[in-house]
């Protein structure tokens, strides 16, 4: 890996948080992990990251909002977003949000390893 | 007729003599001819004698002496006698001795008879005289008999030319002269006798048949002046008579001398100036002259006009008779009792089903052609008439015939009479008549007044109105019923007009009805409105039918009503209550279809509103809300809401007390003038500018729990505008209003709890899974630290029960979204081949005891639908075989096609399912009883995948027995198309 994978990931919840950023440090990912998404753009934009993981369930409003807020700047539109629920129609919630993928809670993380390299990989359109 | 022969015979008798007298009148004049042609000759020879004479006196005298007819000779003026021949002496027969006496002593009886002077007269001048049948009286043998002679004087002259004396020759003509007297007499006898004769006569001479002697009888049928036809030829006179042929018949007779007789011949004539036709009898016959030669046509006629006519007129009245006889089919009889024959004309014959023309008899053919009823009765009555000896018993009766060839009955009617020779009856004359038309009638008749009879009795005791009229509206019959009904009596109602029962606005009912009898149709179940005598007005129902007579002629119509009052009553409380009920059918079935409050408030006071004709109309409802605080709606109609909303919600005043408190109905025709209207303060009575209220309706609503809910509100303008029926139906509105009430505030409890349970389920799978999440997240950051394959192995276990409680919680998830109607499909194509391989896969992972086999032919099996579901589908199948079959080890799978359809079906070789049990299975949280023991599960599985195949447009079913293994089988259809699949929507 020449560089260092940068991804950013929200989830309110902790012990979440921590799961991901071990096993995405584990796949040899620099993790950057927020547990809401005040600052979503300002945070995110100083990061610039290659992914980023945003949950549902994600205060102050929400992961579709959330989601809406970097697919509608110019900056960061770019960035693929997959998104996370531990709501049976995550699928719905992320095209709702303009994500690039979904991955429902519970996760396999070899799975989720691999959308995130296809993502990066992906040829800009 | 004798007069006429005796006629006709004497005209024959004169003609007879006529023509006898005629032959001996010529025979006479033969005679005379022949006697004068000898004297002529005679006369000749004389003269040469007395030239002799005078040189041979003697010679001459000798030869005057034997001369054979008279001859004297006369010397002097006195006669004197000097010479007489025999013949003279003879004819004077005053003896031989006559010589020397003087003419006058010897005749003195010629004194007067002026002979003397004669004799006197030649003597003096010397001229001779000659006379021809000159008549001399003589007296001979002291008689004075009558004498005709023609003589002589002649004068005898001396020689010296001075007359001396006289000579007389004489020839005696008496019998000559007699025999043409006597003709002559004959012939003025025969021109007497035409022109007396009593028939017409006349005598027409020549070939143009002049008209000689015509009598007047003749001259009267010819009806011509005489003096027009005398002497004229008869058919110039005649014309007429000419172009009828009478002139070549007169010529026939004219040339060949045969008489012509006509009888009864009709000759047209003018008579008069008068074409007349005129009968006559006529003969023709030649008249001859002496020699027989044809001279004229004497014409005998008799004008029988009289006799011909009145034949006529008799054989016209007697045709007249027959035909009468024949137009009122008279038939006669005439039986000679003496002979015993019978006749009968031809009429007679037909009554009796005679048509020859044979001998009839009384036995055979009158008697054996009665009918058997009649005969002894018929047979009765004439021997009594031959029997009676008065005879002035007329025969007068009826009788049946049965036609002796055609079999047929008639009814016949005879009349006649027996004639009696003293006490012999030796004539039976009669007439028969067929009078089965009548009879029949007669019997028809009797049978109709019968019927009429029962008619009436029925109609007389019916219950229904029956009327019958005339054509013009005149009522000709009433029924009792009819006059119960109407009031009048059936002699007020009988011939006066049916227009009396009619109401004014309905009289042109009557020409519609007449109309329709006229053309002979029938007016059935004719509802409508009659008036009674004393103006009440009646419903009825008419059936008015054409009354039609024996010549199938339309002469009145016959009414039959019922009074329908009563029924026309229960018809209309009938009618009045469905058409309530379909109001409110129709209100309820917008309101009860609605749970939304507000819209159901509307929809009541709007259809309340428009029911009632109301100018406005309110519902004011209660309403508690959440924290338990009461607060009013209300929706109005007919007036804007501004109109309300400045007065505040209704208080509990005297006027709205009953509605508020549940208490009663209020209607007022005018609430201004109610008692308990204006009593409370501060506006005692309605605001300024509130709605001009005077008709008021206030109908309370009552939930079922006996709550009153609100209240339904109605105003108009004017007073008396709202009814009782009003009242009911708003009360009725009301009550089904308070229940859809009810309904539409339990719906939104209800409402309410299910959005709570759906978002519980959400949170609470949410809430579920995330632990869920970093469980596995933990276990998976282990699997990357434990190196130790133990250690691996139970990681694994752990990992697996996380994804079998994950999937639990999934279908739980599902579940509540099907029932909330949220689970949405992701439409795609995919191979369904693929999909039972993937969970055939996966399954098998967990499976050691079971091995599954999937078979298939197909090599396309892309289908559309959400291949996520499908899958879980599959899996679901898949899992339950094996759950079920714990002591078997195979499962099969396979996919196969049939017509649009691909059939998946999974098969195990387990505990099977009773077919009582398998109707239920597909019943959410259902669980076969017998299984729940030793197998644990929820219930959904197979609810959840027959929801799922069912949202695909396909089936979910399954063949089993119970100890025999189950086969579950879906089915989905091939369509590759996003026809009729639910997509995310």
């Amino acid at each position: 890996m020449p560089a260092v994978n940068k991804i950013v990931i929200f989830d309110d919840d902790d012990d979440l948080l921590g799961i991901f950023r071990f096993l995405f440090e584990d796949s040899g990912w620099e993790v950057y992990a927020f547990e809401n998404c005040n600052d979503l753009i300002r945070k995110t934009k100083e990061i610039m990251p290659r992914l980023i993981l945003m949950d549902n369930w994600i205060p102050p409003q929400g992961g579709i909002i959330a989601t809406q807020m970097i697919k509608n700047d110019s900056i960061l539109k770019e960035i693929p977003v997959i998104f996370v629920s531990a709501n049976n129609d995550v699928k719905e919630l992320a095209i709702k949000a303009g994500a690039d993928a979904y991955t429902e809670k519970p996760f396999d993380f070899d799975v989720l390893n691999d959308l995130a390299i296809l993502l990066i990989n992906k040829p800009r359109a | 007729m004798p007069p006429e022969e005796n006629k006709d015979s004497r005209a024959r008798v004169d003609t007879d003599a006529i023509q006898s007298l005629n032959e001996e009148l010529t025979a006479s004049n033969e005679e005379l001819q022949a006697s004068n042609e000898e004297l002529i000759a005679m006369q000749g020879q004389l003269e040469a004698s007395l030239e002799v004479i005078s040189d041979r006196e003697r010679q001459i005298n000798a030869m005057v002496e034997s001369a054979p007819f008279p001859i004297a000779v006369y010397i002097g003026r006195e006669m004197r006698i000097a010479q007489a021949n025999k013949a003279v002496i003879q004819v004077w027969g005053k003896g031989d001795n006559v010589i020397g006496k003087t003419y006058s002593e010897l005749l003195p009886e010629l004194e007067e008879q002026n002979i003397y002077a004669q004799l006197h007269a030649v003597y003096d001048s010397g001229i001779p005289f000659h006379i021809r049948n000159q008549q001399v009286n003589i007296v001979v043998d002291g008689k004075l008999t009558e004498f005709y002679f023609n003589y002589s004087f002649t004068p005898l002259l001396n020689k010296s030319g001075s007359v001396y004396g006289i000579m007389n020759t004489a020839a005696d003509v008496t019998d000559l002269f007699l025999a043409k007297k006597q003709m002559e007499y004959s012939e003025q006898n025969f021109r007497n006798m035409i022109m007396q004769a009593p028939v017409a006569m006349c005598l027409l001479k020549g070939p143009d048949f002049i008209v000689e002697l015509v009598n007047t009888p003749m001259v009267e049928i010819w009806g011509k002046p005489l003096e027009e036809v005398e002497n004229k030829p008869v058919f110039d006179a005649l014309p007429d008579a000419r172009e009828q042929g009478l002139e070549s018949v007169m010529s026939n007779v004219y040339h060949t001398g045969k008489t012509y007789f006509a009888n009864e011949q009709p000759v047209s004539l003018i008579r008069h100036g008068k074409p007349e036709i005129v009968y006559q009898n006529f003969v023709y016959q030649a008249y001859r002259d002496t020699n027989g030669s044809i001279e004229g046509v004497l014409a005998i006629s008799v004008d029988v006009s009289e006799q011909v006519l009145s034949r006529l007129e008799l054989q016209k009245t007697y045709e007249q008779i027959q035909l009468s006889k024949e137009a009122a089919q008279l038939g006669t009889f005439d039986m000679d009792l003496l002979k015993g024959t019978m006749e009968w004309d031809n009429r007679c014959r037909t009554l009796f089903g005679i048509s020859h023309k044979d001998v009839v008899t009384y036995e055979k053919d009158f008697l054996g052609g009665l009918h058997p009823e009649d005969r002894q009765r018929a047979a009765t009555i004439i021997d009594s008439l031959f029997a009676s000896s008065t005879g002035d018993k007329d025969y007068d009766i009826e009788y049946r015939t049965i036609g002796a060839e055609d079999g047929k009955t008639r009814w016949v009617r005879a009349k006649g009479k027996v004639y009696f020779a003293g006490q012999l009856p030796i004539r039976f004359i009669g007439m028969v008549l067929d009078i089965s038309v009548q009879k029949e009638n007669e019997l028809r008749l009797a049978e109709l007044a019968e019927k009429q009879a029962r008619l009436a009795a029925i109609v007389n005791s019916s219950d229904d109105i029956i009327i019958s009229k005339t054509l013009d509206g005149i009522i000709t019959s009433w029924n009792p019923a009819a006059e119960r009904t109407f009031g009048y009596r059936e002699q007020e109602a009988v011939g006066r007009h049916i227009s009396m029962i009619i109401p004014r606005d309905r009289l042109s009912e009557e020409d519609y009805i007449i109309s329709q009898i006229r053309n002979g149709k029938k007016v059935d179940h004719f509802d409508t409105i009659r008036v009674g005598k004393n103006g009440q007005e009646l419903q009825l129902s008419l059936t008015i039918s054409p009354v039609i007579d024996d010549n199938g002629k339309i002469i009145g119509a016959s009414k039959i009503g019922r009074d329908i009052s009563a029924k026309l009553a229960a018809e209309q409380t009938a009618k009045k209550y469905t058409e309530r009920l379909e109001i409110m059918n129709m209100i309820m079935g917008t309101i009860s279809a609605e749970l939304d409050l507000n819209k159901i408030l509307q929809k009541v006071t709007d259809a309340t509103t428009n029911l009632t004709g109301a100018k406005f109309g309110a519902f004011f409802y209660n309403k508690t809300d959440e924290q338990g605080e009461s607060y009013m709606l209300f929706t109005l109609s007919g007036a804007p809401r501004e109109a309300f909303e400045k007065f505040g919600m209704p208080r509990n005043t005297a006027v709205f007390h009953p509605t508020f408190s549940g208490q009663s109905v209020l209607r007022s025709d005018d609430i201004t003038k109610d008692s308990r209207y204006g009593q409370n303060a501060p506006h005692f009575g309605m605001p300024k500018g509130h709605l001009p209220v005077v008709s008021y309706l206030a109908v309370p609503v009552v939930s079922r729990s006996g709550q009153v809910i609100g209240g339904l509100f109605f105003g108009h303008p004017q007073p008396g505008k709202f009814t009782e029926e009003h009242e009911i139906l708003v009360s009725s509105i009301a009550a089904q209003a308070a229940i859809s009430l009810d309904n539409a505030k339990l719906f939104e409890q209800v409402k309410a709890l299910n959005d709570k349970k759906d978002e519980f389920i959400g949170l609470a799978s949410h809430e579920l899974k995330t632990p869920l999440a970093s469980i596995s997240g933990y276990l998976q950051i282990l699997g990357r630290l434990l190196k130790d394959s133990q250690h691996q192995k139970f990681l694994g276990k752990a990992s697996l029960q996380v994804s079998k409680l994950t999937s639990l919680v999934n279908d739980l998830l599902d579940v509540s979204k099907i029932e909330a109607g949220q689970l949405k499909l992701t439409i795609a194509a995919f191979d369904l081949k693929e999909v039972i391989n993937e969970a055939i896969e996966l399954i098998q992972y967990g499976a050691d005891n079971h091995t599954i086999t999937f078979r298939t032919k197909l090599n396309h099996s892309i289908i559309s639908g959400d291949a996520q579901r499908i899958e879980q589908v599959v899996l679901n199948l898949l899992s339950n075989a094996i759950k079920y079959s714990p002591e078997a080890s195979l499962v099969e799978v396979e996919l196969c096609e049939a017509e649009e359809n691909l059939i998946v079906s999974v098969r195990d070789f387990g505990m099977g399912i009773a077919p009582e049990k398998a109707k239920h299975i597909f019943t959410r949280f259902y669980r076969i009883d017998e299984a729940i023991a030793n197998i644990s599960g929820l219930g959904i599985g197979l609810y959840l995948s027959h929801e799922m195949i069912s949202r695909h447009q396909g089936k979910l079913w399954v063949e089993s027995e119970a100890g025999n293994g189950s086969t579950f089988y879906f089915s989905l259809p091939r369509r590759t198309d996003k026809g009729g699949l639910a997509s995310d929507a």
